[in-house]
């Protein structure tokens, strides 16, 4: 009977491992790619974005007006194939493209890009692009006074001229104005009729039955995958790959196992420093890496009464900094070390800011310069994030040696952004997002709402209010780059490296070329080598 | 009897309103909420005070409690602050996914633990008998996510012979796709019930056994057998069943761990994905839906005690 | 067929010199462990375990045994601590509501229920996530969510007993009820109790490692056992011992305990009550 028993056992475990194998590359001649992600996107809807997996699955169903140059950062058109600046330096005459339709056959407008910006302009619209937006001229005045609880009426300063074109008029000169406008819109036709107040709960933020973008919506199950197909009217010609599902596979060693087993095609942005040797090795799998517009860096509480309001205290700490170490034997050179608040792909950024020097004779004199004998600091920082943890660990070995014992305290990730948001914290390890233009004033100009760190010179202010109104690239650059030299002297933060993305991809998949900002920039133009398909 | 049923029930009835003040508090003494001001993410204030506007969230405690409590007695547990989508539809939606897992590791396991459980319990002292229970014992004190991963590490690396994550491939989802998926999780939980349900099947069947009647009955010269199915095995039922609806919260736990190192697209990785996000609409329903599935349990539990013991029915 | 005479001896033996064991390894760990269970080495990480490290180096190239040991330090800690928590208020709740009966047995008995229905995991789990997760909070919770059951059991021997005639007698004479209480039901429920403490042990390590497993327990870089598999499971297909060792010694505390209760259960000879008392 037991002997039976482990017969029928192994019989079905012989079965299923038969069944197993490689995922057969295509249904017919259908191409399909299977892409790995962490988590699953949270909405479809491209107005409210605020985590990294809808950021990343919107790249797929939703075009941009414009996009910016993966080398440069500079605009480019896209949805909007030209556009134009008048001599006052505020208004701009956009076209769109005369192919652009939505998935529904009907044209993206004009007023389909006016709608869109009402919606953001409108009282009850909660993501975070009127930021941007609120530089256009009738902008505030909309969100204060538009009664209806439709995006309708007018802003001032957005004018339809005909169905392919549209003007917007800025209250002032606004430099970095076209690398905001990076965001998808909305169907006029569909959504018009939608109280703003309930657009993020729509139906549309999750069945997405129009959209613009190279692929859409096939089936999203629910904590499984996102599957979206090639759109056949994409302005851009219809995309090779006919099918891509992107799946949620929540640890990074069962990815990596699903890509050696042929189970899944590319693995994004996130794989682990330590792998990649080993996956070079194999001739089944290339390596892609790219610079990311994300950096991180220890922030320095100086609103706190505490010893780092002394600037030789904090310049103590940058001294101690090693972040060659860091980049070399933490992040096995898949990263650039960090001196400024700029990353080295802006066109304002400054190289003569490097300095290398890990001085610990000179941190402990200055140490003792500010009246510090030893000194006790807390560091806060994230859990699940080892490099970070890393980091940590390696910063107060180092400030062991000058008597500075930081005591660390690692907190999951609500707990750390409840503890930063409160200003609960000496010293903490962040992460931080930058956009595409150089523009330092969301950070660091003293009365803007992303100053966290409420870093104040007044001196820096008055560059950055030059630099947004400036109109060439090089009076720009030059304003930046003094801007940064005095933010720098004032060590609001110790600037640690910024993270190249590393992705792992098929080796049939070609074309690949991913953008700082996104990974599915040129996916319309990705290719399956044809021997694969016959796998 | 009646009167003590009816007693029983408005008992379950307070301690669900218990429940819900208890979950609603707990979830709104907690500081922050999904769209809190986080550094590595650009947010408009102003936008994200009217979020919170929009969703009631500005209003004081009680009113939102009282809000929350008729809006669910209505049936609406709102909507989740992640997805913005009905709190219910987010829950079913995945509940199949969960009882595709649960329930064969349910069946099976009790079932697995009746037959050997009634096996050792008819050779009391045997090694058999010390086998199953150092086996049982040592089974439920492997961590399930721990066993998971060492069968992670080696059918799926080692000897690739199953998958390790969600319940189909994409774009499959055939009948074979999803056995394939389900062998590992199913192990594991299946392993884990199994050595939970048998230690109590053993000592249920071994009271019985012990009975007057029963050892009456192979005193009167009926075969082992015959003993076995005509007074044991219905007088050990009851016991059984009781021990199943009391382990509701084990297999809810089971789930929860599993789905989680698999990555099974269940109720138990949404609930620990939303604990981490802070999305209280999706926390509380969830803590009262299996709060009153366990406390309906209990309540039937008690009912098929009244049933059966009649010494219950005068005390208390 | 061979058969055991006492066989509650064997298994109480075994399981108490395993607690031993691993409460020395927990108290001598600054002594037995060699290497610093928080020193990084940017160079030595993920080493395959060696004479200098038995159970390996971790990705910060810290010493797997010495995080062993210290993480025993933390299990054993929160496993008996919170014991001693659930215990004492499952004690008291148990007691006075069994004694005193009426209005207050059935309002400590609907709390207990409340307590109750919620699966503990993810009680706990919502408690930690909602406040910020610490060691002692770790304990309280725990210990805070763990005591019904013993609640129960305190209250129904005490019913049992309230009935026998030494404790009607000692009333009778006049005494009052905190020493009847003390002297009469303390003592004679203590043996049912001491099994449920026992067993609450490995419960209580299971659950703190497992909400540590899910990132909201105590947090590194202090090292326990939970967090040591979390972040082991980002390096399962090359170093086999990072997931191993932490996972192994929470089994053996785990089964250390089941079988000290069970050991103990037989030794003092009570069955296993299946039915809610």
């Amino acid at each position: 009977m037991r002997r039976m028993l482990l017969a029928a056992l192994s019989l079905v475990l012989l079965f299923l491992s038969g069944c197993h194998g490689h995922k057969e590359h295509a249904t017919g001649q259908e191409t399909e790619l299977h892409v790995a992600a962490m988590a699953g996107p949270i909405t479809l809807n491209p107005l409210f974005l605020r985590d990294s997996a809808s950021a990343e699955v919107a790249s797929l169903l939703h075009a941009t007006l414009l996009v910016t140059d993966p080398d440069t950062l500079a605009p480019q058109p896209h949805l909007v194939s030209s556009w134009e600046v008048l001599e006052d330096n505020l208004t701009y005459i956009f076209t769109l493209h005369e192919n652009a339709y939505w998935t529904d056959g009907l044209p993206i407008t004009a007023e389909d890009a006016a709608f869109t910006m009402r919606v953001i302009c409108h009282p009850d619209y909660t993501g975070w692009l009127f930021l941007p937006l609120q530089y256009v001229a009738g902008a505030q005045e909309y969100k204060q006074n538009h009664q209806s609880l439709f995006a309708d009426g007018f802003i001032a300063g957005i004018k339809v001229l005909d169905e392919k074109t549209f003007s917007i008029t800025l209250k002032e000169p606004y430099a970095p104005f076209l690398s905001f406008l990076t965001f998808p819109l909305l169907p006029a036709h569909l959504l018009s009729s939608v109280e703003v107040r309930r657009l993020e709960a729509h139906e549309y933020s999750f069945k997405l039955p129009v959209s613009s973008g190279p692929y859409l919506l096939a089936a999203w199950d629910t904590d499984e995958y996102v599957h979206v197909k090639a759109n056949p009217n994409f302005f851009l010609g219809k995309p090779k790959i006919e099918h891509i599902y992107y799946r949620f596979v929540p640890n990074v060693e069962t990815q990596v196992i699903e890509l050696l087993a042929g189970k899944l095609d590319l693995i994004p942005t996130a794989v682990k420093v330590e792998d990649v040797s080993r996956l070079q090795a194999d001739p089944q799998i290339k390596i892609y890496t790219n610079p990311r517009l994300v950096y991180d860096y220890i922030a320095i509480n100086t609103k706190k009464d505490s010893p780092l309001q002394d600037r030789r205290v904090r310049q103590a700490l940058a001294t101690l900094v090693d972040r060659r170490e860091i980049v070399n034997n933490v992040l096995l050179g898949f990263a650039d070390p960090l001196y400024g608040p700029l990353l080295p792909l802006h066109f304002a950024y400054d190289r003569s800011l490097h300095t290398e020097a890990v001085d610990l004779a000179a941190a402990r004199e200055l140490l003792v310069a500010a009246g510090y004998k030893n000194l006790q600091l807390n560091l806060v920082f994230n859990a699940g994030n080892l490099v970070r943890e890393n980091v940590a660990l390696l910063l107060k070995e180092q400030a062991a040696k000058i008597g500075i014992d930081i005591q660390l305290s690692l907190l999951e990730w609500e707990a750390f952004l409840a503890a930063i948001n409160e200003g609960d914290y000496e010293l903490a390890i962040l992460g931080r997002g930058v956009e595409a233009d150089p523009d330092l004033t969301y950070h660091w100009h003293s009365e803007s709402l992303g100053n966290a760190l409420g870093y104040k010179n007044e001196e820096v202010d008055i560059l950055l209010e030059q630099a947004i109104k400036a109109t060439t690239q090089e009076e720009r650059a030059t304003l930046y780059r003094q801007a940064q030299k005095k933010i720098v002297a004032d060590i609001p933060a110790i600037w640690l490296y910024s993270r190249q993305a590393i992705h792992a991809v098929s080796a049939a998949v070609e074309n690949f070329r991913p953008h700082p900002e996104s990974v599915f920039f040129n996916v319309h133009e990705w290719t399956l080598k044809a021997e694969e398909e016959n796998m | 009897m009646i009167f003590q049923l009816v007693r029983r029930f408005t008992q379950t009835l307070l301690v669900l309103f218990g429940v819900s003040i208890a979950t609603f508090l707990t979830m709104h003494l907690a500081p922050g909420h999904p769209l809190q001001a986080n550094p590595e993410l650009r947010l408009d204030p102003t936008a994200v005070e009217r979020w919170l506007q929009l969703r009631n969230l500005d209003q004081p405690l009680p009113a939102q409690y009282i809000s929350w409590l008729s809006r669910m007695l209505r049936g609406d547990f709102g909507q989740s602050l992640l997805y913005n989508r009905p709190v219910t539809e987010l829950i079913l939606e995945r509940l199949p996914s969960t009882l595709l897992l649960t329930v064969p590791a349910f069946v099976l396991g009790l079932l697995l633990a009746i037959i050997v459980g009634i096996y050792v319990a008819r050779k009391q002292n045997s090694w058999a008998e010390r086998l199953v229970q150092i086996f049982s014992l040592a089974g439920i004190s492997v961590p399930s996510y721990w066993f998971g991963i060492v069968l992670i590490i080696l059918f799926t690396y080692r000897f690739p012979l199953f998958s390790a994550v969600g319940m189909r491939t994409p774009g499959d989802g055939s009948f074979w796709d999803i056995i394939q998926h389900m062998v590992l999780p199913l192990t594991v939980m299946i392993f884990h019930n199994f050595a939970y349900y048998v230690r109590h099947v053993r000592s249920a069947v071994l009271n019985v056994l012990n009975l007057d009647f029963v050892r009456a009955a192979k005193a009167r010269g009926l075969t082992d057998r015959q003993v076995m199915i005509l007074h044991v095995l219905p007088n050990s039922a009851i016991p059984i069943i009781t021990i199943a609806t009391l382990s509701l919260p084990m297999l809810f736990t089971g789930a929860m761990m599993a789905e989680q190192v698999f990555a099974w697209p269940g109720v138990g990785r949404f609930i620990v994905t939303s604990t981490m996000a802070r999305d209280y609409p999706v926390i509380m329903t969830v803590n009262l839906y299996t709060a009153s599935l366990v406390a309906i349990a209990n309540f039937f539990a008690d009912v098929l005690y009244l049933l059966v013991d009649p010494r219950l029915r005068v005390k208390a | 067929m061979a058969r055991y005479k006492n066989p509650g001896n064997f298994e109480f033996l075994i399981g108490i010199s395993l607690i031993l064991f691993l409460s020395a390894l927990a108290f001598f760990a600054p002594v037995l462990a060699k290497h610093d269970p928080f020193a990084t080495n940017t160079q030595q990480w993920l080493q395959p375990p060696s004479i200098e490290h038995p159970f390996g180096t971790d990705r910060l190239g810290r010493d797997i045994f010495s995080r062993v040991l210290y993480g025993a330090r933390v299990s054993l800690a929160v496993g008996t601590l919170s014991m001693l928590l659930s215990v004492s208020i499952g004690f008291l709740l148990g007691l006075v509501a069994g004694y005193f009966g009426g209005l207050l047995d059935a309002l400590i008995m609907r709390f207990t229920d409340i307590v109750l229905v919620f699966p503990s995991m993810l009680l706990v789990l919502t408690l930690v996530a909602v406040f910020e997760p610490a060691l002692w909070l770790v304990i309280f919770v725990i210990g805070g969510t763990g005591w019904p059951s013993v609640a129960r059991l305190v209250r129904g021997e005490v019913l049992q007993l309230r009935t026998k005639e030494f404790v009607q007698s000692a009333r009778m004479l006049g005494a009052n009820h905190f020493r009847i209480m003390l002297h009469h039901l303390l003592p004679n429920a203590l043996g049912p109790v001491l099994v449920a403490a026992t067993l609450s042990v490995p419960a209580a390590v299971m659950t703190e490692a497992g909400i540590s497993y899910f990132g909201l327990g105590i947090q590194p870089p202090t090292p326990t056992w939970g967090n040591m598999l979390r972040d082991a499971q980002l390096y399962l297909r090359h170093a086999w011992w990072y997931a191993l060792f932490p996972g192994l010694f929470i089994f053996l505390t785990v089964f250390a305990f089941h079988l000290t209760g069970e050991g103990l259960r037989k030794q003092l000879g009570l069955t296993r009550t299946t039915r809610r008392v």
